[in-house]
C-alpha cells in the first residue's frame, strides 16, 4: 500500500497525536459544533460505486484558518461477508485510520467526533478531504478484507449536516439495542481482568457480554477495547472454549484462566451462580448478594446503603465475608449493571431468590426486574428485620415463601421438638474430639446469641492430640 | 525528535510547591519555545490562581460523572468507555497561547475506580508525550508516590523551606520513591525562603544525603505581597529575585537549553 500521493505522512507513530489549539488550521465537529457524526454502513454490493469520493459543503481549502465546522461522515461497505452487525466495528476503524494522518487528530465516536488538522500539514499540503477519502479507503481494505467495495461521504455544509443527523442517531439507537441483546453465546471471546489482584491474588474477573464486571466499570466491550491496546495488560481476552453448561455459565476457557490466574487456587466457576462454585469476589464489587438463610433467599446490599441491612450487617461486615479473591458460597459480590443481565443469579432463580434489596437500588434497576416480582421484594422500607421480612414474603407470596412450607413440613418429620424454631442443629458426625466425649453427635443451641470474631473447625487425623 | 521530559514537584505542605511550579511555567514560557503542559495534580487547586487561569472541570469530575453515568445505566452499552474518557479529558485541558492546564481535582463516591483510575493514567501519559516539557505540581501527601502516579517522571523536584519537618519529609520521599521503584531519572532539591547565608549548609547536609541542592528561592515581598491578594505569580515583575532565583534553577535543570539536559539526564558529552 503507497501514501506518495498524500502530501503528509500516514503510519501508527501519529497515534495519540494531539493538535494543540494554537496549532490547529480548522477543527471538525468538537464541542463548539452541535451537530456531527461519523457513521458506517453495510449496502449491497451494487449499492456501492467502489472508492468513489463525495465532499458535500466546503473542502479543507476553502476553509478559513482557525475555522469552526460541522461535520459527517459516511463510510459505505459492501462484501459478501459484510453484515450489518459489523458497522460498529468498522466504524471505530476511522477513529484509528484518521489519527495515523500525519497534524491530524480525531477523538471520541459517533455522534461526539472531534477533528483537528494542523497547520504544518494543511501547509504541506493537505488542503482537501480527499486526501483523508483515499487513506480511509485505502487501509479499510488492505486491513479488512472482507470490505469489497467502499465509498466514503464527507459532509461539511451545516444544512446537509442536520438533514442526515436524525437517522445517524437512529442507528446508533439500533445499534445500541442490538449490544444490550448480545448474549454470551453469540461470541467466543471473553475478557478477563486482574486489575484487583494486588488486593485479592486470587481473584479473577470474567467479563461476558451478560456479566459485567464486579466494579461495574467494564463492559465486555471495554474489555474489547482495553485488550486490543494493551494485550499484555490487566485486561485481556480469554477464549471461551467449550460450552460445560451454558445455563449455569460454565466454560472451560473460563476455568483454564482461573487456575492460571489464581495460580490454581481457583479451577472452576459457574457465571451465574451466588451458591455453587461462584465467580469469585475482589474488593471493588458495587454490591453483595447475600444469603438470609431464614427465608432462604438473598438479600441485596450496595456500597452507598448506609446502616445495618435486613439481617443487622451493615455493608462493610458482609464484605468482610465476601471479598478477598474467594469463592464463599452464598456471598457474592456483583455489580449493578449484572442485576441488569437477563442471566442475573439465573442458576439460584434470579430475582424469583432475591427477597430483599435497598430502594435506591431498586429503583435504578427497575426495569429489568420481572413485572411479577417487583413489589414481592422487601425494601429497607418494608422490611429491618428476620421475622418482618418473613412476614412480607408470606404476606405478598414471593416465591420464596413456597419453598419454606416444603422445608418447614420436612422440619417437622425429622426433628420434632419442644417449642419453636428458635435453635440450630448442626447434624452430622465430628470425629474431633469435643469436651472430651469423641463420635456422632448433635450440638443443639437454645436461644444462643454467639459471637466470634472467627471460627475454625478443622478436620483432624485419629489420634492427633491436642498441642 | 526533541527530549520529552516530565517534571514533577514534590514536598511536604506549604513549603511553595505552587509557588515553584508557577515561577518555573513563567520562566519556561518565556524564556524557551517548547511547548508546555503544566498539570494541577494536587486536589487543592492552588496553582490555577498562582497561573492566572480559569478553571471550568477537572479530571476528578470527568471521573466522576463517568461512574455516575455506569452505574445509572446511562451509558451507551457499546461504545467503550477510555474513548469516552479521552475526548472528555481533551476537553477540559486548557489550551493557552503559552502553555496548556489541566486540572486532575478529585474523584468523589465510593465506588471503585481502579479501572477509571487505569484509563486515566494511560490518557495522561499519552497526553503528556505532546509535549516537550510537562510539569507536575504533586500534593503534600505521599499517596501519589505510592500508588505510582509518578511513575513516568524524570525529574522529581523537591521543595524544602527552613523547617526540620520539610527536610524530613524530602528524605522520606526520596525513600518511598526508591521502594515503589519509581526510577527518576534525576531527584534535586530547592530551598525555598531560607535566612540568608544558609544555602552552604544545606548543601553539605543534602549532600550526605545524597540529593543535590539545584537553587535557592529567596523570600520576596512583591510574591508574598501577590500571594496574599491572591494575584498571579505569574506577572511578577521580571526582576524580583524570585523570579531571578527561578530562572537560574530553570537553566541548570536545562529546561531553557538542550545541552544543559542532556547533561544532566547522563546523555551529552
Amino acid at each position: 500500500m503507497s501514501f506518495e500521493d498524500i502530501p503528509v505522512d500516514i503510519g501508527v507513530v501519529y497515534e495519540g497525536e494531539r493538535v494543540r489549539g494554537k496549532d490547529m488550521f480548522v477543527e471538525l465537529g468538537g464541542p463548539t459544533m452541535e451537530k456531527k457524526y461519523e457513521l458506517a454502513l453495510a449496502r449491497s454490493m451494487d449499492e456501492i460505486e467502489d472508492e468513489k469520493i463525495t465532499i458535500i459543503g466546503p473542502d479543507l481549502k476553502d476553509m478559513k484558518e482557525g475555522s469552526y465546522h460541522p461535520l459527517g461522515i459516511f463510510i459505505e461497505v459492501a462484501g459478501k461477508e459484510v453484515e450489518p452487525d459489523l458497522e460498529g466495528v468498522i466504524e471505530r476503524r476511522i477513529h484509528e485510520y484518521v489519527n495515523f494522518v500525519e497534524g491530524m487528530m480525531h477523538l471520541n465516536q459517533r455522534y461526539d467526533i472531534w477533528i483537528r488538522l494542523s497547520k504544518k500539514s494543511f501547509e504541506k499540503g493537505f488542503n482537501s478531504l480527499e486526501y483523508l477519502g483515499k487513506v480511509l479507503i485505502r487501509l479499510f481494505k488492505s486491513e479488512m478484507n472482507i470490505i469489497e467495495k467502499i465509498q466514503v461521504t464527507f459532509i461539511t455544509d451545516p444544512e446537509e449536516v442536520a438533514k442526515q443527523y436524525d437517522e445517524a442517531i437512529n442507528r446508533y439507537n439500533e445499534r445500541d439495542a442490538r449490544a444490550r441483546g448480545l448474549s454470551d453465546a453469540e461470541v467466543d471471546t471473553f475478557y478477563g481482568c486482574s486489575l484487583c489482584q494486588s488486593f485479592a491474588p486470587t481473584h479473577v474477573c470474567t467479563i461476558t457480554p451478560q456479566r459485567y464486571a464486579n466494579c461495574g466499570a467494564i463492559s465486555w466491550f471495554d474489555g474489547r477495547a482495553a485488550a486490543r491496546v494493551d494485550p499484555k495488560g490487566p485486561l485481556y481476552a480469554i477464549a471461551k472454549g467449550d460450552t460445560i453448561d451454558e445455563f449455569r455459565g460454565e466454560y472451560t476457557g473460563v476455568n483454564q484462566a482461573y487456575t492460571e490466574k489464581s495460580l490454581g487456587k481457583v479451577n472452576s466457576v459457574a457465571l451465574y451462580s451466588a451458591f455453587e462454585k461462584p465467580h469469585t469476589s475482589c474488593g471493588c464489587f458495587e454490591a453483595i448478594a447475600f444469603v438470609i438463610p431464614e427465608v432462604d433467599g438473598l438479600g441485596i446490599v450496595h456500597r452507598d446503603f448506609k446502616g445495618e441491612t435486613v439481617n443487622g450487617l451493615p455493608f462493610s461486615s458482609l464484605a468482610d465475608s465476601t471479598a478477598g479473591g474467594r469463592q464463599v458460597p452464598g456471598f457474592h459480590g456483583i455489580s449493578i449493571e449484572y442485576m441488569r443481565s437477563p442471566k442475573f443469579l439465573q442458576v439460584d432463580g434470579g430475582w424469583d431468590r432475591v427477597v430483599w434489596i435497598p430502594e435506591a437500588i431498586r429503583d435504578r434497576v427497575q426495569d429489568y426486574i420481572p413485572e411479577d416480582i417487583r413489589t414481592r421484594i422487601a425494601t429497607e422500607k418494608d422490611a429491618m428485620t428476620i421475622s418482618d421480612l418473613k412476614n412480607f414474603l408470606k404476606e405478598k407470596s414471593h416465591p420464596v415463601a413456597d419453598r419454606w412450607i416444603e422445608l418447614e413440613e420436612e422440619d417437622e418429620i425429622e426433628l420434632p421438638m419442644e417449642g419453636s424454631g428458635d435453635y440450630v442443629s448442626v447434624p452430622g458426625e465430628f470425629s474431633a474430639m469435643v469436651g472430651g466425649v469423641g463420635g456422632g453427635l448433635e450440638i443443639i443451641f437454645k436461644n444462643a446469641k454467639i459471637y466470634a470474631e472467627k471460627v475454625i473447625i478443622r478436620k483432624t487425623g485419629k489420634g492427633d492430640t491436642k498441642k | 525528535m526533541r527530549e520529552r521530559l516530565v517534571i514533577s514537584v514534590s514536598g511536604k505542605g506549604g513549603v511553595g510547591k505552587t509557588t515553584t511550579t508557577a515561577l518555573l511555567t513563567r520562566i519556561v514560557t518565556e524564556k524557551s519555545k517548547r511547548s508546555l503542559l503544566v498539570v494541577d495534580a494536587d486536589p487543592v487547586l492552588n496553582l490555577p490562581r498562582a497561573l492566572g487561569v480559569e478553571v471550568p472541570d477537572t479530571v476528578g469530575s470527568i471521573a466522576t460523572r463517568l461512574r455516575k453515568s455506569i452505574d445509572d445505566g446511562a451509558i451507551s452499552g457499546s461504545v467503550a468507555k477510555q474513548d469516552v474518557l479521552e475526548g472528555e479529558i481533551f476537553e477540559a485541558l486548557i489550551e493557552g497561547e503559552q502553555f496548556d492546564f489541566l486540572a486532575m481535582g478529585r474523584t468523589e463516591g465510593e465506588g471503585c475506580y481502579c479501572f477509571v483510575n487505569r484509563l486515566l493514567t494511560q490518557i495522561l501519559d499519552r497526553l503528556s508525550q505532546n509535549y516537550e516539557i510537562t510539569l507536575l505540581d504533586m500534593s503534600a501527601g505521599l499517596e501519589h508516590l505510592s500508588r505510582r502516579t509518578n511513575r513516568n517522571v524524570d525529574i522529581l523536584i523537591i521543595v524544602v523551606d527552613a523547617s526540620r519537618a520539610a527536610y524530613e519529609a524530602a528524605l522520606r520521599i526520596r525513600d518511598l520513591a526508591k521502594e515503589v521503584h519509581i526510577e527518576f531519572k534525576k531527584i534535586v532539591v530547592i530551598g525555598n525562603r531560607f535566612p540568608a547565608g544558609m544555602e552552604e549548609d544545606l548543601q553539605n547536609k543534602l549532600a550526605q544525603e545524597g540529593l543535590d541542592l539545584i537553587g535557592m528561592i529567596p523570600n520576596d515581598d512583591e510574591l508574598a505581597k501577590a500571594n496574599y491578594q491572591g494575584e498571579p505569580l505569574i506577572e511578577l515583575s521580571r526582576n524580583s529575585p524570585a523570579v531571578l532565583a527561578v530562572e537560574l534553577i530553570a537553566e541548570k535543570l536545562g529546561l531553557l537549553s538542550d545541552t544543559t539536559l542532556l547533561k544532566l539526564l547522563g546523555k551529552g558529552s
